[in-house]
């Protein structure tokens, strides 16, 4: 029915199973946005957030979201910079997912401010030396970088190239493109850094808190890495989803190897040097505000594990996984490698959100604990859904893997 | 010239950019800023002239001193009057008086209660119910009953008046903070009024009374307390017991025997002389006998003992607390004997005799509740003054008759005034005229009248004028004078006795301002003023055998098997379980805070948790004799075994008067005793299913 | 933010003293009364009010008596934490008083200067403020009321000071940082609270704080904060001034 929408010679599901395929992820669309919509009317008590846990499910989401979505930014840098060209492969899906990750986040963050209509606010009166001010000025640069890197997806649509002054507006747009990777690339490093600035300048919370480098807590440039580092791995993981829903191959395995060369050495480095950031905390930074760190540990169910956990398992094993050769050539480790590479980049973003708030300052604190409430799990989930409506839609009708049709080639009849 | 489709975009687009330079844009984002305040309509306060006017607190009988702050015509806050001789300071109930006036459960004008709703009448009508009742019960032989929480105003002297004229009238008081004294008083060979000097005790022995919260005069209290040695004997951990120097952890009900076995060790130690019956009754009670039922070991309540002696001197106290209600007569005895034993009756330092007040005026003397005889009430009328103490209805319930009328003179529909046919208000808390009397512990007498600072509104009756409407309906005469002359006249008789010193308010404290005249005097006092006795003459304070009944004394050394269920201690800051609802803003103590523990809040200790499969914070229904609430348990391993701790106010449903609650705490559920405590009451802690 | 001495101002300060408070409420109550913070609706815990000074019980095992604490902004002056995160400048630190002002007009709800404050002494409006009954009649006209979704704390009754500084303008002493009293300090029954220019050696807050013996909260934290504490009982003094790691009571808040 849609045919003409269709991209040249890709095969793609009958419009009504499409449908079919869309309406669960409306509905679940649907539920979320009603809870949205009572958190904006009735207010934030709708959440089981509360004065200790000030930030809860959607800050943490977001951080995730944001680190994972690093995968646009850094596939940018990596094809149009670093001149990696299998990446051309896979950068527009990247650039999608990123777009649907940026979006939604910002999506979420319109709900999670008391005061959403004063988001301008921080234009207007910007705090130079907070580091949500500069979180909240790259962001919004970052949205848009994103949307203007989308715009050509979706004008080199089938119907849509038809017009001329399309094609020539794509054409002039994809000139500058290279430009617009280099920008977003740049703020996308300042913004993934300053996301981590956002715990490490609490000296009031010596679990967060981290020495500085230049004007910079170590955390800045943890997220960086670690944001980079998994960028790629989640790509590769997407890519890997949309290839078993779709049940088409959609890229050749060179161009998971070296997305996996890249999030794995990467990895390796962010190990290295969160391992230093770690035992300079636990010997220095934390003594120094007074604090011993084994009271860190000393709450269940953030116990010494978790440290342990978010390093090793989630952190140096990947990394080692995904460096190997031999890992990289069998698809059964590789995949998993990559999911858990993003696993460990989801547990520190918790670690640093979640478990910051959790710890007692006072001495006549009690360790408390917080379990978000089904309107704060809902609205996420209409984020999610978004993300695979507009995925769908623009995976049915975007060239989005140009390897796609080569691949392809040898099953049409 | 033909306009392209280029044309309309470049004019668009020049458009929008020049709309940029106009204030359009930036004011249509300015306004959403104000949307923002403006969204849910804010309360702007009206600004005025600011003044500051003397009052005092009526929600319980210490009547602490206060200034409110007026904007206008309008009191935003309140404060304690921190210089005040008889101790100043306000608690923070107290500090929410001036919301009252305007609380959700104030009632506006007299109405009468039919099929459980509420319709509004003429004074004259509800007037004329009344006095019909009256008549009625006059017909059946039926008494009519005042029930005054506040004795010793002239409101009382009013009630007084009228009750002395009819056939069967009887003007009762529940049971009080100051019941040791109280018993002490009914002893004394030849009648005085007794009261503490604190200021020279050495050691307090409190046996479940709230003394270092919520207790006599709190300003008093705070003053004293650096020279006071403060011994607390508590079933649980109460705020007095967080703040006493030593905690004596007795089971449920310990208080008397422990009391008596203090006494018989304090009397052998002392070598005391008794008379024929006590030597007996201490002979019974030794720490060894009593131990068990206290719960406390024999070698604690002998070195206990000891310490008393040796700290003297030294005063024990009973009269219960605000929300487990009154000790058992025979604990109030044990109490009082021991001080006899102790010497502290009609020593420096002990119970001293002081002075009454001069002119008061008792017409009737006040019955106890406890003494009332059963069903014998027709018409029941509660003044609507408030000690800030729980009274649960089946105590009250007890002494009507059957179909017997209960009328309700309370500003506020809440406590008893749900149990009422008949409600007259009177005027709110700052909107009427009230007197400050000593408390029970005083060792001078003392008194301060408080003025209105707001106007009542029309619905409002004071209850002189009330006594006086009825009166008038049955045809009885009664003197005329308001409120006002009438309080008046007392302050006149107060100077006239021409004793103890006036001392008037002043910037930055209190100055002696000795008055001319009798009008002289009333303007101090209505300013703020009050007035001091001087100290009593040392008396003759010898005492008749002061003793607990062999029954009791037989209970306590062979105590019965456990009964099912746990011991229910109920308990309350004074001024939150009386008839006077909460303010809101109180949720800042019960709800926003875990400062005090909440009247939706269970707390029962580990074993017993564990016993009954419950787990902290897990929502429970506590099932007693008469009924069922619900809370939250918390796990309080300072707790005996087998009790459960739950406050009796204030009520959530009274916080949160909007969500039409069922009432909630202890009240509901405790089961009366004939004797008007509830100490005993027992009841069931199960899981609580959604 | 601004360095611990300020210019030709003061530094408002307050000194506790822990033995003489009885957690009676008096103070929590009357600064309710006097900022305008609305009652809480029946859902509210004790983990989502507004509860600008909240009382802390402090218990030790082994210790019948409690210590209560009264807790409010503790009124950093080094590099005070909630003022330099806060995205927009909602916070105010206020050069000529040390006060570290709430801007709640400008605040965006994001919180972020709650995740900051190692004492959790900001708050945020999850309702919608509701007076009951005629109870809106008793607010106080010298202080805004705030919608929800903003932050708000103690402000150490800065309209008070406005109020005293413009009695000084109007023709008063004008040599002297003018002296004034904010609602809890006023309110305390014990005379607990001592509140003063802690830059004004004859003045007792200065005197008190300085007094050996006396500490703040947290203080290896570098807060510089203005609220100082004392007690004899070296238990309070332990669970008080040690921070988490440092307890080894057991903690009630």
């Amino acid at each position: 029915m849609d045919e003409r929408l269709l991209p040249r010679g890709l095969s793609r599901a009958p419009f009504g199973r499409f449908l079919l395929w869309l309406v669960p992820w409306a509905a679940l669309l649907g539920v979320g946005l009603y809870a949205a919509y009572l958190c904006l009317a009735l207010g934030l008590n709708q959440t089981n957030m509360d004065n200790r846990f000030a930030f809860g499910l959607w800050i943490y989401l977001d951080l995730t979201v944001i680190a994972l979505g690093a995968g646009a930014f850094f596939t940018g840098f990596l094809l149009y910079v670093m001149k990696k060209r299998e990446l051309a492969a896979v950068i527009n899906s990247a650039v999608v997912i990123g777009f649907i990750c940026y979006s939604g986040a910002v999506a979420i963050l319109a709900i999670d401010v008391g005061q959403p209509l004063r988001a301008w606010f921080t234009f207007w009166h910007p705090n130079v030396h907070s580091m949500l001010t500069e979180v909240t000025f790259c962001l919004t640069c970052y949205l848009t970088v994103l949307a203007i890197e989308y715009l050509p997806l979706v004008l080199r649509n089938r119907q849509l190239k038809k017009r001329p002054s399309m094609l020539v507006f794509e054409f002039e747009l994809h000139k500058v493109m290279a430009v617009f990777a280099l920008v977003g690339t740049f703020l996308s490093f300042f913004h993934q850094g300053s996301l981590g600035g956002l715990y490490g300048v609490l000296q009031g919370r010596p679990f967060a808190y981290r020495v500085s480098l230049a004007a910079w807590p170590s955390t800045f440039f943890l997220f960086i890495l670690s944001a980079a580092a998994v960028g790629p791995s989640f790509v590769l993981a997407t890519t890997w989803i949309v290839s078993r829903v779709s049940g088409r191959v959609l890229v050749k395995p060179s161009v998971f190897d070296l997305l996996a060369r890249v999030s794995g050495s990467l990895l390796l480095v962010y190990v290295l040097a969160k391992s230093v950031d770690t035992l300079v905390w636990i010997n220095h930074t934390s003594f120094r505000l007074g604090v011993h760190p084994a009271s860190f540990y000393a709450f269940a169910p953030f116990g010494t594990w978790a440290l342990f956990a978010e390093i090793v398992l989630l952190g140096l094993v990947p990394a080692l996984l995904l460096v190997s050769a031999r890992t990289r050539r069998d698809p059964r480790l590789l995949v998993p490698a990559a999911f858990l590479a993003c696993a460990g980049v989801a547990m520190n973003r918790f670690v640093m959100t979640v478990q910051t708030l959790a710890l007692p300052t006072l001495a006549f604190d009690p360790f408390l604990s917080y379990t978000p409430s089904w309107q704060e799990v809902a609205s996420f989930l209409a984020v999610v859904a978004y993300g695979v409506i507009l995925y769908s839609l623009s995976f049915r009708y975007l060239n989005l893997f140009p390897q796609e049709r080569e691949l392809a080639a040898p099953k049409e009849a | 010239m033909t306009v392209t489709r280029r044309d309309v975009l470049w004019g668009l687009g020049g458009g929008l950019a020049g709309a940029a330079l106009t204030p359009v844009p930036w004011k249509l984002l300015d306004d959403t800023a104000i949307w923002t305040q403006r969204r849910h309509a804010l309360p702007v306060p009206a600004r005025g002239p600011v003044t500051l006017r003397p009052a005092a607190c009526t929600l319980c009988p210490a009547g602490c001193a206060l200034r409110v702050r007026c904007v206008g015509a309008r009191p935003v806050a309140v404060v304690g009057e921190a210089a005040h001789p008889l101790g100043g300071g306000a608690c923070a109930i107290g500090l929410t008086l001036h919301h009252l006036a305007g609380h959700p459960l104030r009632l506006a004008g007299p109405a009468v209660r039919g099929g459980g709703r509420l319709e509004g009448v003429a004074l004259g009508a509800a007037v004329a119910r009344v006095a019909a009742a009256v008549a009625q019960a006059r017909t059946d032989g039926r008494s009519v009953m005042v029930l005054d929480r506040r004795p010793g105003r002239v409101v009382s002297a009013a009630w007084g008046e009228l009750l002395a004229a009819l056939p069967r009238g009887l003007y009762a008081t529940p049971s009080g903070e100051g019941e040791t004294l109280d018993v002490l008083q009914r002893a004394l060979a030849r009648p005085a009024l007794l009261g503490i000097d604190l200021e020279r005790t050495r050691t307090l022995v409190s046996f479940g009374a709230p003394v270092l919260e919520g207790w006599g005069r709190p300003g008093r209290m705070l003053a004293v307390r650096g020279r006071l040695r403060v011994v607390q004997v508590d079933a649980w951990r109460s705020p007095s017991v967080a703040l006493a120097d030593e905690w004596v952890a007795i089971a449920p009900g310990g208080e008397g025997p422990l009391a008596l076995a203090l006494a018989s060790v304090v009397a052998r130690e002392r070598g005391v002389s008794l008379d024929e019956e006590t030597r007996r009754v201490l002979g019974a009670s030794s720490p060894r006998d009593l131990a068990p039922i206290t719960g406390v070991r024999p070698e604690r309540i002998e070195s206990l003992a000891g310490a008393l002696v040796r700290e003297a001197p030294a005063v024990a106290v009973g009269g219960g607390d605000a929300g487990g209600g009154p000790l058992p007569a025979d604990a109030e005895r044990a109490v009082a004997l021991l001080n006899v034993v102790l010497g502290s009756v009609g020593r420096e330092g002990g119970f001293v005799a002081r002075r009454d007040l001069p002119g008061s005026c008792v017409p009737l003397a006040p019955t106890r509740l406890a003494d009332v005889p059963a069903s014998s009430v027709g018409v029941l009328l509660l003044d609507g003054s408030d000690d800030g103490r729980a009274l649960p209805w089946p105590i009250v319930e007890r002494v009507l008759a059957k179909d017997a009328l209960v009328v309700s003179l309370a500003p506020f529909d809440g406590a008893q005034a749900r149990e009422a046919s008949v409600l007259v208000p009177g005027p709110a808390p700052l909107a009427a005229w009230d007197e400050v009397l000593p408390t029970p512990d005083a060792a001078v007498a003392s008194y301060s009248v408080a003025g209105p600072i707001l106007k009542a509104p029309e619905g409002a009756t004071d209850p002189v004028a009330f006594v006086q409407s009825l009166a008038a309906a049955l045809r009885i005469e009664v003197s005329r004078g308001t409120h006002e002359e009438r309080l008046r006249e007392r302050v006149a008789a107060v100077h006239a006795a021409g004793r103890g010193r006036l001392v008037a308010r002043a910037e930055g404290g209190y100055d002696d301002a000795p008055a001319s005249d009798a009008n002289a005097a009333w303007e101090t006092l209505v300013a703020g003023g009050c007035w001091i006795d001087e100290a009593a003459p040392s008396a003759d304070l010898a005492l008749r055998p002061c003793v607990p009944t062999g029954e009791a004394v037989e209970r306590w050394r062979y105590p019965a098997p456990g009964a099912e269920g746990l011991a229910l201690v109920a308990f309350a800051a004074r001024g939150t379980a009386g008839t006077t609802p909460p303010s809101p803003l109180l949720t800042k103590l019960y709800q926003e805070s875990d400062l005090r523990q909440p009247a939706t809040v269970a707390a029962v200790g580990a074993l017993a948790a564990r016993r009954l499969g419950l787990v902290d914070r897990q929502p429970v229904r506590v099932e007693g004799p008469r009924g069922v609430v619900r809370a939250e348990l918390r796990i309080d391993p300072s707790l005996p075994p087998d009790t459960v701790a739950l406050a009796a106010g204030p009520d959530p449903a009274a916080l949160h008067p909007g969500a039409g609650a069922a009432a909630q705490g202890a009240l509901p559920v405790v089961e009366a005793a004939s004797d008007g405590t509830w100490r005993g009451t027992r009841v069931r802690v199960r899981e609580a299913r959604a | 933010m601004k360095a611990g001495k300020t210019e030709g101002g003061a530094r408002y300060g307050m000194v506790i003293d822990l033995d003489r408070c009885n957690g009676c409420g008096a103070c929590a109550v009357a600064c309710a009364v006097e900022n305008n913070v609305p009652p809480a609706p029946e859902r509210a815990t004790d983990r989502n009010g507004l509860t600008w000074l909240r009382v802390q019980r402090l218990e030790a095992p082994g210790e019948a008596r409690a210590a209560f604490l009264p807790l409010m902004c503790q009124q950093c002056g080094e590099k005070t934490p909630c003022a330099s995160v806060c995205p927009q400048n909602a916070v105010e630190v206020d050069p000529a008083s040390g006060i570290v002002a709430q801007v709640p007009v400008r605040c965006l709800g994001c919180r972020y200067c709650m995740a900051a404050c190692p004492y959790h002494a900001r708050y945020f409006n999850w309702w919608d403020p509701d007076w009951p009954g005629r109870m809106a009649e008793t607010l106080n006209p010298e202080v805004s009321t705030r919608t929800r979704g903003v932050v708000e704390k103690c402000t150490f009754c800065s309209h008070r000071l406005q109020a005293a500084q413009d009695a000084q303008a109007a023709g008063g002493d004008g040599t002297k940082p003018p002296a004034y009293t904010p609602a809890c300090v006023e309110a305390c029954p014990a005379g607990a609270i001592t509140f003063g220019d802690l830059d004004d050696p004859e003045g007792e807050a200065a005197r008190l704080a300085g007094a050996p013996g006396s500490f703040r909260l947290l203080e290896r934290l570098g807060t510089g904060a203005k609220v100082y504490f004392r007690t004899e009982r070296e238990w309070v003094r332990r669970l008080a001034g040690g921070g988490a790691a440092a307890s080894d009571g057991r903690s009630h808040g």
